[in-house]
């Protein structure tokens, strides 16, 4: 079967559409690196297992103006898939995806996707340096059939390795498939695999014939192959054209996601793809027909020594060392590298605990040191204010002036100073990952996490989190067992990740006072910073622990995870990362955030009564001008006095405006509840408003301080308006009390759609998000009530 | 000499004799390159002694000790 769909129909780039390439390969071989080279794109590099969870589609322009679609897959050491992401590259493979490209095919609902056609073409991409290991997974690709190409990445590694000799014309001629060597992070290389995918895709399309019965006799002993004849004689019986390859899978991998696959369609009775062949009526029976027929056929096989699974990786093996044994030389010995000479220290018994101390204190200590000293955050702090006083000189008072200045630039530009924070946090995640810290952080860290019942494995997706839960709950796909990557996915959102970070510091820098210890080099703020960082994860020791115990019991799931060898980080990736966080960062405040304090500004602006302000302002600003034009001394006075009266008059004003605003109505009818936990009505909608994203608290602070604030909020930051804020009977609503349970709430809150959302995709259902929100809600309420009530005996 | 994997001790090069079982991490262990014939060796270990870092075919795998056990080893006499 191939690809005959009507593709040049309905395809969006004008061009014709030469042929899809996957790119397959185990784990951190450079897959998403070689996409990137080859499309010019940004996927996400990174140097652990599991960075890529989704499959990503790209192209590049050929020699005779048609383009190749290319597909990014996530790693796999072998098509007998275990884990959600891998068997993502396994339905690629087979044809069996819903979406393998963005665009056009029609899917059908009630087959899981059998109308999607396989790639025209697959580059295995291995690393060389461990070429052996990898060439497991080529061996199962090459069975599909379909033309690939190997491609040697690494190569760097290699040719810096003297134990390590690879003969490529040799490598090709024994495996028989064309071999390129690249260095795919340097972008060398690149344009021979994109020749080579040229030529074999115009190959295939002036007909030369893809092999039609790909099982290669060369691993497989004969009885096996007439076994798996046997089998796909049965399945064509009841209508169904079963490619080879795939029914090998299906008598291999008992009780693997293809047998489910085919369990389900012939349970179902659904003929998806040859609709026309008859002959399926007695459908009911066929589940248990398939069951009895896999077992005597597995029965037999085992019979003759050859039981499934385990005389898979015999007989792979077998192939690959007798097929390389020409091609590839290795020393005999394993060589102790300069990698494992960091290992040796960040894995010691006593100084890798402690270097996995001082990196994460290093990283906090940073994105700490640069909140408000950023050069950047001064010019948008400077661009705001400038911003604002342009509408007040060019827009009378009035609504439009109040949106420009109170919804909007109070809103947004707010959320925006934080930027440089967001790279910096970024930033050093990114190199974590890139140098290859971040697999050994899931070694050091596995002793604990077993002793919640994970695996260290589940860590990975934890730290993640403290950039973004996002990433973070989809990297879980990494993780085998349902049940831990359930636990992970559930308390993922509960890391400190950057959107908290704007919280943190806006109340730590206004209401915590500046002492040092030490000479300096501890701060009480720093400290606190750390503590807030730190209280989400030591939140989830025992929500991770009671989820295991009680929701998804479980055996401890084993742990085997490859660790990348370290290597100093390429700027091209940690850039790219960087920027592609802030960009998304500063896209959030341009749309959703713009959004939300628009319509906050609203509720809070309307239905009250304006024209009085108005007035009073213009005239403001009128003496205001003549004063500073004028400048004669003996006027002053009197003007002083007038101002001040009419600055009074402007704030009474504001302030019962807000409160008879929509905005102010709901706020105060429903005060009780912030009572209990220290909060003015103000702080309490702010907080309600922020549930789409924690990051919006601090845009309808701005805009209602903004709203029912001072009169020259040209010159106020918010910090100011904070702390000049009171209760009606005098004391200041914030004291570091207040500061506390705010930080408190949103350390543990599940303020965020989009992790909401990710949770719902991942897990299928809405009831595990609506259960994250609800638990992560009532925590932090009961949280945030705890801490007011014990800091308010000081 | 045979023994299990989780008992080799640093700086001694072993060959992998087979690994035990069926299951998934069974396979796992084997696709990842715990192959019979392969040299295997300790390279380090996490503070706690447990996950321990192996050395084989060219690539470093973590495996904790429970995981090791599976797999059996020959240790050439000295
Ligand atoms: N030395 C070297 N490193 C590479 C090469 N290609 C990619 N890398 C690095 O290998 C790591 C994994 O790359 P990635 O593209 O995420 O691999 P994937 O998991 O297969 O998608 C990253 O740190 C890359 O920078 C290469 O040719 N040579
Ligand atoms: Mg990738």
């Amino acid at each position: 079967m191939s690809s005959k769909l009507p593709l040049e129909a309905n395809t969006k780039p004008k061009s014709r559409l030469l042929g899809v390439v996957a790119l397959v390969g185990n784990p951190n071989t450079g897959k998403s690196s070689l996409f990137n080279a080859l499309c010019g794109m940004n996927a996400k590099v990174g140097n652990f297992p599991g960075v890529t969870v989704e499959k990503k589609t790209g192209q590049w322009k050929a020699f005779d103006g048609s383009h190749i679609e290319v597909v990014d897959l996530p790693g796999t050491y072998s098509l007998a898939a275990r884990s959600a992401d891998e068997s993502i590259a396994v339905e690629v493979l087979l044809g069996k995806s819903t979406k393998i490209l963005e665009h056009g095919y029609q899917s059908s609902k009630d087959a899981p996707g059998d109308l999607e056609p396989q790639p025209d073409c697959v580059i295995v991409v291995v690393d060389a340096a461990a070429i052996e290991r990898n060439l497991y997974l080529f061996s199962q690709v090459r069975e599909l059939g379909l033309p690939t190409l190997l491609v040697l990445n690494m190569w760097d590694r290699v040719s810096s390795d003297s134990d390590l000799t690879i003969d490529v014309p040799k490598l090709s001629e024994s495996l028989g498939v064309p071999v390129l060597t690249a260095v795919a992070s340097k972008r060398q290389g690149i344009k021979e695999i994109q020749r080579a995918v040229e030529e074999m895709l115009a190959d295939r399309s002036t007909g030369s014939k893809r092999p039609v019965s790909p099982i290669q006799p060369d691993i497989y002993p004969p009885l096996f192959l007439e076994e798996t004849q046997e089998l796909q004689r049965w399945l064509l019986a009841r209508g169904h054209t079963v490619h080879r390859f795939e029914v090998s899978r299906l008598l291999i991998d008992a009780g693997g996601p293809i047998e489910s696959y085919w369990k389900h369609v012939l349970n179902s009775g659904s003929v998806s793809e040859q609709k026309d062949i008859t002959g399926a009526s007695d459908a009911g029976n066929d589940t248990d027909g398939l069951d009895s027929k896999l077992q005597s056929i597995r029965a037999r096989l085992k019979e003759a020594d050859l039981s499934v699974p385990r005389m898979e990786p015999k007989l792979r093996h077998a192939w690959i060392k007798s097929t390389i044994k020409e091609a590839v030389r290795r020393s005999a010995l394993p060589v102790v590298t300069f990698s494992d000479r960091i290992d040796r220290l960040l894995t010691h018994q006593v100084w890798g605990l402690l270097s996995l101390i001082a990196v994460l204190f290093f990283v906090f200590q940073a994105v700490f040191a640069s909140i408000g000293t950023g050069w950047l955050s001064e010019q948008i702090d400077f661009g705001c204010e400038t911003l604002a006083l342009l509408v007040s000189s060019t827009i009378p008072p009035g609504a439009l002036r109040s949106l420009l200045n109170d919804g909007v630039i109070a809103g947004v530009g707010g959320v925006l100073v934080f930027i440089p924070q967001i790279a910096v946090l970024f930033l050093l995640i990114a190199i974590l990952e890139d140098c290859g810290y971040m697999a050994r952080v899931a070694l050091v860290m596995d002793r604990w996490m077993s002793m919640l019942g994970l695996s260290g494995r589940a860590f990975l997706p934890l730290m993640t989190s403290f950039g973004c839960a996002v990433p973070g709950i989809m990297s879980a796909r990494t993780i085998a067992s349902r049940r831990d990557r359930m636990v992970a996915i559930l308390v993922a959102p509960l890391m400190s990740c950057s959107a908290r970070l704007p919280v943190y510091t806006l109340m730590i820098t206004t209401f915590i006072p500046t002492i040092s210890y030490f000479n300096g080099w501890v701060s009480l703020q720093g400290l606190l910073f750390l503590a807030m960082y730190s209280l989400g994860a030591v939140v989830a020791i025992p929500i991770a622990w009671l989820l295991k115990k009680f929701a998804f019991p479980g055996p401890t799931s084993p742990f085997v995870l490859e660790m990348p060898s370290y290597k100093w980080p390429s700027w091209r990736v940690v850039l790219s990362q960087v920027w592609e966080q802030v960009r998304s960062f500063a896209v959030r405040a341009g749309t959703l955030i713009f959004c939300t304090s628009i319509l906050l500004w609203a509720a809070a602006y309307f239905p009250s009564e304006h024209r009085e302000e108005n007035q009073l302002v213009a005239k403001l600003e009128s003496i205001e001008a003549r004063s500073g034009e004028v400048l004669r001394p003996e006027i002053a006075p009197a003007s002083d006095v007038d101002i001040e009266a009419i600055s009074m008059r402007i704030n009474q004003l504001r302030a019962t405006s807000i409160e008879q605003s929509f905005l102010g109505r709901f706020g105060r009818s429903i005060e009780p509840v912030f009572h209990a936990v220290g909060w003015d009505w103000r702080i309490g909608v702010g907080v309600i408003a922020s549930f789409p994203a924690r990051e919006v608290i601090i845009a309808t602070l701005g805009t209602i301080y903004s709203l029912g604030g001072d009169v020259d909020e040209g010159s106020e930051s918010l910090a100011e308006q904070l702390r000049a804020s009171k209760w009606p009977d005098g004391r200041p609503v914030f004291t570091w009390v207040t500061a506390l349970s705010i930080m408190v709430f949103f350390a543990l809150c599940a303020q965020c759609a989009a992790t909401l959302v990710a949770i719902k995709r991942e897990t299928k259902t809405w009831f595990w998000p609506v259960f994250t929100f609800v638990y992560m809600t009532t925590l932090a309420y009961f949280s945030a009530m705890l801490v007011y009530i014990v800091g308010s005996q000081f | 000499m045979n023994t299990t994997l989780d008992k080799l001790i640093k700086g001694v090069i072993a060959l992998v004799r087979d690994v035990e079982g069926e299951d998934p991490t069974s396979m796992r262990l084997m696709e990842i390159g715990f192959i019979a014939g392969q040299s295997v060796a300790r390279t380090g270990q996490a503070p706690a002694g447990d996950p321990i870092e192996y050395s084989v075919g060219g690539s470093r795998v973590g495996l904790r000790k429970s995981e090791a056990a599976r797999i059996i080893v020959h240790v050439p006499a000295i």
